[in-house]
C-alpha cells in the first residue's frame, strides 16, 4: 500500500522537478491539504464528494499559484535558494494547516466500505485497495500521458531543454503550471485516499514530500522508473515494519536514501559547472 | 566607531532587560533564547558563510545530551558526561560530514534532513534506552540560579560570537565565500573543497553541540523532538530572519522569534504559521533578514554620500607600472609544459587525439580551431578537471596525472572564459585568493604582492570595490591578474581577449609579453587572430580532436589545411 | 514589399556586457544571406537576441513588418522565426519521429500549405537518413545526424525566416557537402539567414555575405 504511496508522490516530485528544474518541498503538503481540508470540510457537513472536490481545487490552487506567483518571477534565483523558498511555503502551509485543525490527527469515514478482504494470513481493508488501485493507476496514467501524448512530451522536452523547447513553440510557463497542477492533482488522489484509513496531522506533509523524493532519487527522475520504485519501496518498507517493528520504518528508509544520494552524486561534480 | 560603540550599548542594554520586566521576555526564557543562538552560530558557519544548506542541525543539538544521558546512566558523573557527550556529537558530525559533503547541493540538504529524520525516529523508537517520546531527564552536575544560568548563557554566546568573528575574518573566510560561490573556481584556486566543508561542517556542529548540550542541562530534558526535522527547520528559520552570514544574525533571530512568539500569548494556534511566514517573506524579499536591514538602516542614515556604484575603469588608463617589478624566472627555454599524447573520449565522441604540445619558460602558445575540436577538452585535462585516457601531462618535468586540481593549483593560474570572480569580496581580496592557498607569504606580504600586481595591470583604483560592483569588462583582466597572481608556473588563459574592446586587447597583449620577459610559460585559447599574431610564439591548431598544424603565426594562417578547416572567414 | 526580417540598430549583451552594438539589415522574401565572423564576434548572441532568448538594450525587429519587440520567445516561433541553434540542442530523450513531432505544436498558429503528414514525408525525403532512424532515440544519433533532425525539424515549424548558428561545426567534410546540398534546395522557398565560420560554405549557398567584427555588421554586397 506505501508502494503506491511513494509511486504517486515520487511522480509528482518528478514531474515538477523535470519541467521545472526545482525541487519542490512543498509538495507533500498537497497530500496534507487535499486530506485533510476534505476532512474539515466533511466535518463541517459539507457532503463528501463536494468536500472532496473542494479540498482537491484548493490544493492545485496553492501549487499553482506557488509557480505562478513565487517561482516563476524569480527562476533567475539559484536554485539553492529557490529549495528554500518551497520549503518556506511548506512551512506557510503547515502553519496554516495546524492553526484550522491543531494537533491531533484527523480522518473522515472512508469511501468503500465492505467487509476486508483476507488474503494471505493478511487483511486488506476495501479502502486500501482502493488507494493502491487508483494510486497505481493514477500514476501509471500520468507515466503514459508524459509519454505518449504530445502535450505529455511537450512537457518532457521542457524539463530536458527549455531553449529548445520554445524553440519549437512550446509555451514553457504554461507547461511548467500543468506539471504543477498535475502533481498537486496526484498528491491529492493520495491524501483523500489515505487519510480515511490512517487518520494524519498537520505534519503529514513533510513525510510525504521526503517519501516522494526518495523514489524520485532512486528512479533517477524518470516518470516510467518511479512507478516501479515506488512499488518497490513500498513493499521494502513494509517488510523493515515487519521485521524492525514500524518505528524503525523512517530510519531506515532514509539511510537508504543517504546511500542512493552517494552512489548518484558520484556522477555529479561541482556545483559551478564545466565548460562544455 | 561610533557604529561599535552603539552596538555595544544595544547588547549591553539587552542583556539586562529580562530583569526590566518586558512583557513576555522572562529571565527563563532569555537563557534559553542564549543557549540556542550558541547552537545557531553553527548553523550560521555551516549555511551563513559556507552556503551548505544544512536542514538537520537540530540532530547535533539533540545528540549530546542524549549521549551524555547514556553515559550517565553508565555510572560516570555529569560534570565529566557532559563533555564527554559533546565530544560524541562531534566525533558523529565529522564521520557524517565525510559522506554528505561529497553530495552536491541538493542531496546534501536532503541528506542533512534525512538524517535528523533518522535521529528522532530512533530516539522514539527505543525507549529503553532513550526514554522514547517522553524523552530523558538529565540532571545537572552543579546548582545555579536563575540568575547563574542567565549569566552562563551570556558568557557562552559571547564566546561563541568571538569565535565567529575571528572566523570571519581573514584567510579562512575568504575561502569559504570563495567555495560559496563557486566550487569549481575555489578548486582551481587549490582549495580542497570536501575538507573544507568536512571542516566547517564539523565545527559548526561542535556549536550546536555545546549550545544543545548546556540547553538541554538547564531545561533538564532532552527530547525527541528536540533533534527531529521541525526543530532543524526552525533553526534554519531563525537564522535566515535574523540574517545569515552575519555575525548577530543568530542573536537577532532566536530573539525575535522567540519573543514574539511569548508576547502572542505562546502563539498557541499560530506560531508554525507565524514561524512560516515570517521564513518565507525573508526568504523572498530580504534575504539579508534582519542584520541586513539594519546595516542598511544605519548606511542610508549614516553615510548616504556614498556613490554605489563604481565608474567602469577602461584599461587604456595610463598607469605605465609594468610587472617589471617581479624576479625574473630562472629557467627561460626549459620546457615548462608538456602534453604527450593525450586523448580524451566521452562515450562515442573522440574528444581529443593524440595531442602532442610543449610550452617553454618564456613563451606563449596560442591554441585556435573551430568550436569542438577539443581545445576546452585539452584544457580540462592540463587543469585536472578531467583525466585522460592515454598519455601523460608534465609541468615543469614532473607529471601531473595523479595530482587532484587543487593540488596542481600551486603550478597553474587559470583564468576562465565566463570570469567567475565572488561578487562579495573586494577585488583585491578575490586576487589574493590564489595566494591564499599556497602560505606563500604571511597576510601583509600577500596583500602587498595582490596590489603590487593590480598595479601593474593598472587597475590599483579598483582594489577595495567589492567584485560585484566592478564592470564586467574589468573582470577578465582581473581574472587575469588572480591567476598571475604568485608567479605560477604555467599560466592557462582561456578566450582572454574576448568580450575587449581594441584598445583594451592591445593593453593586455603588451602585459601578456611583460609576464613572458619574466619567464612565464603561457598557453592560450583564442579565437581572435590578430591578438593571436600579435602575442604568440607558437600557434597549434587544432580540428576535431587532432592538431592539424603547428608553427609561427604568419606560417599558421597560411596552411592550406588550416585555411580550409577554420580560417576561410578571415576577411 | 515588406521585408521578411528587418533589424533596425539592435544592441545587446549579457546584462551589462555589450557583446553586439547598433545591428542593421534586412532580409527580402526568399533571400539567402550569410553572416561570417569569428567567435566573440557576437553572432550567436545576436541571433539569440532576435529570436527573443535574449533581451536586447536598444533597436527594433520586425517580421513581415510585424514588430517583436515585447513578444516572447515561443510565441516568435509560432509567428514564423525559427532558429537552429548552436549546438543542436536536440532532445536526447525522445525518439526522432517525437522531436519532429513536436513540431507540430505551431500547427494551429502557422497556416502551412499542406498538411504535417505531407510535409514530413518532404523532409523525409530530404533527409532519407532520418527516416531510417525514425524510432531511434536522439541521443543515438551521431553529430551530423543530429544537425540534420535540428534543421528538419525547424522547417516542419513552416517557418517565414529560418536563421542557422554554425550549422556545420563539429561536421565532418562529406557531412557538410550532403547538408549544403540540401539547404541549396531549400532556397527560394524560405528566407535564410546562415550564420557560419566556414567562409566556402557560406560563398557556395548564399546570395550575399555579410561580416561581423567586434560587435558591429558589415555588409558587403
Amino acid at each position: 500500500m506505501s508502494g503506491a504511496l511513494f509511486a504517486l508522490l515520487g511522480m509528482g516530485m518528478v514531474l515538477t522537478y523535470r519541467t521545472a528544474r526545482v525541487l519542490n518541498l512543498a509538495h507533500g503538503e498537497s497530500f496534507a491539504v487535499a486530506g485533510i481540508g476534505t476532512a474539515v470540510l466533511i466535518t463541517a457537513g459539507v457532503p463528501y464528494f463536494l468536500a472532496m472536490a473542494v479540498a482537491t481545487v484548493v490544493t492545485v490552487a496553492l501549487a499553482t499559484s506557488l509557480q505562478w506567483f513565487v517561482l516563476r518571477p524569480r527562476s533567475d534565483w539559484p536554485p539553492g535558494t529557490l529549495i528554500l523558498i518551497t520549503l518556506g511555503f511548506a512551512f506557510v502551509v503547515r502553519g496554516v494547516l495546524f492553526v484550522v485543525v491543531g494537533a491531533d490527527p484527523v480522518s473522515f469515514p472512508t469511501l468503500f466500505d465492505g467487509r476486508p478482504i483476507r488474503a494471505a494470513g493478511a487483511v486488506f481493508p476495501i479502502q486500501g485497495i482502493a488507494l493502491v488501485a487508483f494510486g497505481l493507476l493514477a500514476a501509471a496514467a500520468t507515466a503514459l500521458f508524459l509519454t505518449q501524448t504530445r502535450f505529455g512530451k511537450q512537457l518532457l522536452a521542457t524539463a530536458e531543454n527549455p531553449f529548445a523547447a520554445q524553440l519549437v513553440g512550446v509555451d514553457v510557463e504554461r507547461a511548467r503550471l500543468v506539471a504543477y497542477g498535475l502533481a498537486s492533482v496526484l498528491g491529492a488522489i493520495a491524501g483523500v485516499l489515505l487519510i480515511p484509513l490512517i487518520a494524519v496531522d498537520f505534519q503529514a506533509g513533510l513525510g510525504m514530500t521526503l517519501r516522494g523524493f526518495i523514489a524520485a532519487a532512486i528512479s533517477g527522475m524518470s516518470p516510467g522508473g518511479v512507478l516501479l520504485a515506488g512499488i518497490l519501496l513500498g513493499l521494502f518498507e513494509s517488510l523493515v515494519g515487519a521485521w524492525l517493528g514500524a518505528l524503525a520504518q523512517d530510519p531506515v528508509i532514509f539511510v537508504l536514501l543517504i546511500a542512493i544520494a552517494v552512489w548518484q552524486s558520484r556522477k555529479i561534480r561541482f556545483g559551478g559547472g564545466k565548460r562544455a | 566607531m561610533t557604529k561599535q560603540l552603539l552596538i555595544a550599548a544595544a547588547l549591553a542594554i539587552g542583556a539586562l532587560l529580562p530583569y526590566a520586566g518586558v512583557p513576555g521576555w522572562s529571565l527563563s526564557l532569555a537563557t534559553v533564547t542564549a543557549f540556542t543562538a550558541v547552537s545557531l552560530v553553527g548553523l550560521n558557519l555551516i549555511y551563513g558563510m559556507t552556503g551548505m544548506l544544512a536542514l538537520g542541525q537540530a540532530a547535533f543539538v539533540a545528540l549530546p545530551a542524549y549521549a551524555s544521558g547514556l553515559v550517565v546512566k553508565q555510572g560516570i558523573p555529569p560534570a565529566l558526561a557532559i563533555p564527554i557527550g559533546v565530544l560524541i556529537a562531534v566525533v558523529i558530525a565529522r564521520l557524517v560530514a565525510e559522506v554528505f559533503v561529497r553530495l552536491p547541493g541538493i542531496y546534501f540538504a536532503i541528506g542533512t534532513l534525512g538524517f535528523a529524520f533518522v535521529v528522532e525516529g530512533l530516539a522514539r523508537a527505543f525507549p529503553a534506552i532513550t526514554g522514547g517520546a517522553s524523552g530523558l531527564v538529565l540532571e545537572p552536575p552543579i546548582f545555579l540560579s536563575g540568575t547563574g544560568w542567565y549569566i552562563t548563557a551570556l558568557a557562552s554566546l559571547a564566546f561563541a560570537i568571538c569565535i565567529f568573528s575571528l572566523l570571519r575574518q581573514g584567510r579562512f573566510a575568504r575561502r569559504l565565500k570563495l567555495v560559496r560561490h563557486d566550487e569549481l573556481a575555489a578548486e582551481v584556486m587549490g582549495i580542497n573543497v570536501p575538507r573544507l566543508k568536512a571542516t566547517v561542517f564539523t565545527i559548526g556542529s561542535a556549536f550546536s553541540a555545546a549550545g544543545g548540550a548546556l540547553l538541554a542541562y538547564y531545561t533538564q530534558v532532552i527530547s525527541p523532538e528536540s533533534g527531529g526535522v521541525t526543530n532543524s527547520v526552525e533553526a534554519l528559520a531563525m537564522v535566515v530572519i535574523g540574517g545569515s552570514g552575519s555575525l548577530f544574525g543568530p542573536l537577532l533571530g532566536a530573539v525575535t522569534v522567540n519573543w514574539l512568539f511569548s508576547i502572542a500569548g505562546g502563539a498557541g494556534r499560530f506560531e508554525l504559521l507565524l514561524y512560516g511566514l515570517g521564513f518565507f517573506l525573508v526568504i523572498l524579499y530580504a534575504p539579508k533578514g534582519l542584520a541586513g536591514l539594519l546595516n542598511y538602516a544605519w548606511a542610508s542614515v549614516f553615510s548616504p554620500a556614498q556613490s554605489r556604484h563604481a565608474q567602469p575603469v577602461s584599461l587604456l588608463d595610463d598607469s605605465k607600472a609594468s610587472v617589471s617589478s617581479r624576479k625574473a624566472n630562472q629557467k627561460i627555454g626549459d620546457v615548462c609544459l608538456e602534453v604527450a599524447s593525450v586523448s580524451k573520449r566521452f562515450g562515442g565522441l573522440q574528444a581529443v587525439h593524440q595531442v602532442d604540445l610543449h610550452v617553454r619558460f618564456g613563451q606563449i602558445v596560442a591554441v585556435i580551431g573551430p568550436n569542438g575540436a577539443g581545445k576546452s577538452t585539452l584544457f580540462n585535462t592540463i587543469s585536472g578537471l578531467e583525466a585522460p585516457d592515454e598519455g601523460v601531462v608534465r609541468i615543469d618535468g614532473h607529471s601531473v596525472v595523479s595530482q587532484a586540481v587543487c593540488e596542481r593549483a600551486r603550478l597553474i593560474g587559470r583564468s576562465f572564459q565566463v570570469p567567475r570572480l565572488v561578487p562579495d569580496l573586494t577585488v583585491l581580496e578575490n586576487v589574493r585568493a590564489r595566494l591564499d592557498q599556497f602560505a606563500l607569504g604571511d597576510e601583509a606580504q600577500n596583500e602587498l604582492e595582490a596590489r603590487t600586481h593590480l598595479e601593474a595591470f593598472g587597475l590599483a583604483d579598483l582594489a577595495h570595490l567589492p567584485a560585484g560592483q566592478v564592470g564586467l569588462g574589468q573582470h577578465k583582466i582581473i581574472e587575469l591578474v588572480r591567476a598571475s597572481a604568485g608567479t605560477p608556473l604555467l599560466l592557462l588563459l582561456d578566450e582572454p581577449a574576448v568580450g575587449l574592446a581594441t584598445g583594451e586587447v592591445a593593453r593586455l597583449a603588451e602585459l601578456l609579453r611583460d609576464l613572458k620577459a619574466l619567464g612565464a610559460a603561457i598557453l592560450v585559447v583564442e579565437h581572435n587572430m590578430s591578438f593571436v599574431a600579435a602575442i604568440a610564439d607558437e600557434v597549434v591548431v587544432m580540428d576535431s580532436g587532432c592538431v592539424i598544424a603547428r608553427g609561427a603565426p604568419a606560417a599558421v594562417m597560411q596552411d592550406e589545411k588550416v585555411k580550409a578547416a577554420y580560417l576561410g572567414a578571415i576577411a | 514589399m515588406t521585408n521578411a526580417l528587418e533589424v533596425r540598430d539592435l544592441s545587446g549583451g549579457y546584462g551589462r556586457l555589450a557583446v553586439f552594438r547598433d545591428v542593421s539589415f534586412t532580409l527580402e522574401p526568399g533571400q539567402t544571406a550569410g553572416l561570417l565572423g569569428l567567435n566573440g564576434a557576437g553572432k550567436t548572441t545576436l541571433l539569440k537576441s532576435i529570436v527573443g532568448a535574449l533581451p536586447t538594450s536598444g533597436g527594433r525587429i520586425f517580421l513581415h513588418g510585424r514588430e517583436l519587440t515585447g513578444i516572447s520567445f515561443f510565441k516568435r516561433t509560432r509567428l514564423g522565426l525559427a532558429l537552429v541553434p548552436e549546438g543542436r540542442h536536440v532532445f536526447g530523450s525522445l525518439t526522432v519521429q517525437d522531436n519532429l513531432e513536436l513540431a507540430k505544436s505551431v500547427e494551429t498558429y502557422r497556416r502551412a500549405s499542406e498538411s504535417f503528414e505531407t510535409r514530413l514525408a518532404e523532409i523525409f525525403q530530404l533527409f532519407p537518413r532520418l527516416q531510417e532512424r525514425q524510432g531511434q532515440l536522439g541521443t543515438s544519433l551521431s553529430g551530423g545526424e543530429q544537425q540534420m533532425l535540428a534543421v528538419a525539424r525547424a522547417l516542419l515549424l513552416s517557418p517565414d525566416v529560418l536563421m542557422l548558428d554554425e550549422p556545420t561545426q563539429g561536421l565532418a567534410p562529406i557531412v557538410i557537402q550532403s547538408l549544403g546540398e540540401t539547404l541549396a534546395k531549400l532556397k527560394g522557398r524560405y528566407t535564410m539567414l546562415v550564420v557560419e565560420q566556414n567562409r566556402h560554405f557560406l560563398e557556395r549557398l548564399t546570395d550575399c555575405v555579410w561580416t561581423m567584427q567586434g560587435g558591429r555588421l558589415i555588409q558587403a554586397s
